[in-house]
């Protein structure tokens, strides 16, 4: 038996190829498992201009050509996506010659190849479930979502423990998808302090966002239904009538238009900045200048820029949703309010941008407790024993690969009671 | 010779001649002395039967509800459960000493899954062409039939053999994919004695034995 773990990765994003949480999450996480001794292979999807196969940080990362074969819609290319994903695990794990401990999928992305690998070399399946359809969607509506909502489904039964990043999710992948309590771990997500700037330049940077007068509300998301971005403009007049502020909308989605439009009906456009995506640099940055971070979400998993919005030491105000909720400690670390309520939401924004002294005594509640909590070391730590303990579930269990053909030896009942170790007799109450 | 043949149909489903082809076919290797396992799909009665010495393991699509003739996304999940399964009586039979030495896929839907057998157990697989997509769709390409397409050209790259029932289907098949492939295409007429040793010697150039 070797000392090391080695663990086989699936996701559909990793850096540079970002669309949307899963990248980082993956990318910091393969990061810390290796700097903890732990052998991690990623298998990802391609990306214009990234090496096939190639060593970043000490993660060996193995890109599929995900667009061999063309196909009508999004949900076919998930599919043969995960075919040539699992062709070229297949031959990555023989070339390892089938020793590895766990095989790691995030989302239901990858749930096809994840499975069919785990059933192949007889490797335990760890799933990562960073959002359900049910809750994407807010229910299942059209067969495209009930599809997606039962391969999540398939995925979390068929792994071996499911991973959720908040004690909301975990509880919200039970019911769904009815798992028993035993096989939902919860491992919060964390976010490296480092990569924040530690005296952001406040003045010429500033000024390509808002003026000296304006305080910055930030926003930061994908601009999706469940984002809760129109709650969050709806809000924006009330903020107003008492102070003097500029709005930056980060992110991108399919409700950009409908957003921009309902921001120049309210006649609003020079006091909201959709900026689209940006890149992590800058984004960092921003959150330097930011005086309040806005995370309306009406639903959210985790909510991973409400740690970001921590760690760069701005004081948030979120909704008290999901896992927000869990994060932030109301007039602790942040301000809660009523989820897709615009008056509550203007209420907490003006109490942290007219309160200054309040201001910072969240913030640097919400700095401490990141440094406490969430920070990667943590989550890595967390994620290395569970492989450990999977592995060795694994080993005590008769679910094991047979590499090549044995002499066929009859099972024979007698014998096998004979070689069985004695186990030795636990006390029970009776005694 | 043990076989594990691949089908997307086997009696009592039938929706289409695939089903008692790779029924008879089963049958008859079976009474010529070979072993024969069959990984077939069927929502309806999935399990495990013996008939009269052919090995029948059924499976269910994991993943019931797909868009509306999304026949891509559903054959992909299949291929999934198969492989399970699959690889199951690999194990199963490795355990008992024996080997499968090919595999037997039947058109394009259970191509997915023998491409990942062949790559994660080294064994070569024969493809049996009924018919092609070029046909099927009657030369009108829509994304969904170029996906089929290339999942065919992807088997014929793939395979070791591949067996086409007419002289005509083999020329249609290098109409469509390429000339390249003409030293792999072997056609058996899937009726009259020849049948069933035509197979079995198209499993031997397989594995290189002639």
């Amino acid at each position: 038996m070797k000392a090391s773990l080695r663990v086989v990765i699936l996701s559909w994003e990793f850096p540079p190829r970002i669309v949307g949480g899963i990248a980082p999450h993956v990318y910091n996480l393969s990061c810390d498992l290796v700097s903890k001794g732990v052998d991690v292979h990623v298998v990802t999807c391609d990306f214009p201009g990234a090496e096939k196969s190639e060593e970043i940080n000490g993660v060996h990362v193995l890109r599929v050509d995900s667009s061999k074969i063309s196909s009508p819609n999004f949900a076919t290319w998930v599919y043969l996506m995960n075919m040539h994903m699992q062709s070229e695990a297949a031959d990555l794990i023989n070339h390892l010659s089938g020793d590895v401990d766990v095989i790691h999928a995030h989302d239901w992305l990858v749930a096809n190849a994840a499975i069919g690998l785990k059933h192949i070399f007889r490797v335990p399946l760890v799933a990562t479930i960073h959002s359900t359809e049910m809750g994407r969607r807010n229910g299942l509506r059209t067969d495209y979502e009930r599809m997606v909502h039962q391969t999540e489904k398939w995925l979390s039964h068929e792994a071996w423990r499911v991973i959720c990043c908040s004690k909301y999710m975990a509880s919200h992948v039970r019911s769904t998808f009815v798992l028993p309590e035993e096989r939902v771990v919860v491992i919060p997500n964390g976010v490296d302090i480092n990569d924040f700037p530690k005296e952001p330049d406040k003045t010429q940077f500033r000024r390509s966002f808002a003026s000296d007068d304006e305080k910055i509300v930030l926003f930061v998301g994908r601009l999706v239904y469940e984002k809760g971005v129109q709650v969050l403009i709806n809000a924006v007049p009330k903020v107003l009538a008492k102070v003097n502020a500029k709005f930056v909308i980060v992110g991108d989605g399919y409700l950009k238009d409908s957003l921009a439009g309902q921001v120049n009906r309210m006649g609003l456009n020079h006091k909201v900045y959709f900026t689209g995506f940006i890149d992590d640099q800058t984004l960092r940055k921003l959150y330097g200048c930011a005086d309040v971070c806005v995370v309306p979400s009406l639903y959210e998993p985790f909510g991973i820029t409400a740690l970001e919005a921590m760690a760069a030491k701005v004081p948030l105000v979120v909704a008290d949703s999901g896992g927000l909720s869990e994060i932030v400690g109301h007039d602790r670390t942040g301000v809660r309010v009523f989820p897709n309520n615009a008056d509550s939401l203007a209420w907490g924004i003006t109490r942290v941008l007219l309160n200054p002294v309040y201001a910072t005594w969240i913030r640097t509640n919400a700095y401490n407790e990141v440094l406490d909590k969430y920070n990667w070391m943590k989550a890595g730590e967390k994620v290395k024993i569970l492989y450990q303990w999977i592995r060795s579930e694994h080993q005590d269990g008769s679910w094991k690969p047979i590499r090549k053909a044995e002499k066929y030896v009859p099972l024979n009942r007698k014998s096998n009671l004979i070689i069985r170790p004695e186990v030795e007799k636990t006390p029970s109450l009776m005694d | 010779m043990r076989a594990l043949m691949l089908t997307w149909e086997y009696p009592p489903k039938r929706l289409g001649n695939v089903s008692d082809h790779v029924c008879t076919l089963a049958h008859e290797l079976v009474k010529r002395g070979n072993e024969v396992e069959v990984v077939t799909v069927d929502d309806w009665r999935p399990g495990f039967e013996d008939v009269s010495g052919v090995h029948v393991h059924k499976v269910a699509n994991p993943v019931k509800t797909h868009p509306m003739a999304s026949m891509l996304t559903s054959d992909m999940t299949a291929s999934t459960q198969i492989e399970r399964k699959a690889s199951d009586v690999i194990y199963f039979l490795r355990q008992n000493g024996k080997n499968i030495d090919i595999i037997h896929t039947h058109e394009w839907l259970t191509v997915p899954p023998a491409i990942i057998l062949k790559h994660a157990f080294k064994i070569p697989f024969v493809l049996t062409l009924h018919s092609i997509e070029g046909h099927r769709c009657h030369n009108n390409f829509g994304p969904k039939s170029i996906a089929i397409k290339e999942i065919e050209d992807r088997g014929i790259w793939e395979s070791a053999r591949i067996i086409a029932n007419t002289e005509w289907l083999k020329n249609e098949i290098l109409r469509y994919h390429g000339r390249g492939h003409w030293h792999k295409i072997d056609v058996v007429w899937p009726i009259g004695d020849g049948w069933v040793d035509g197979v079995v010697s198209v499993y031997k150039r397989a594995l290189g034995k002639t």
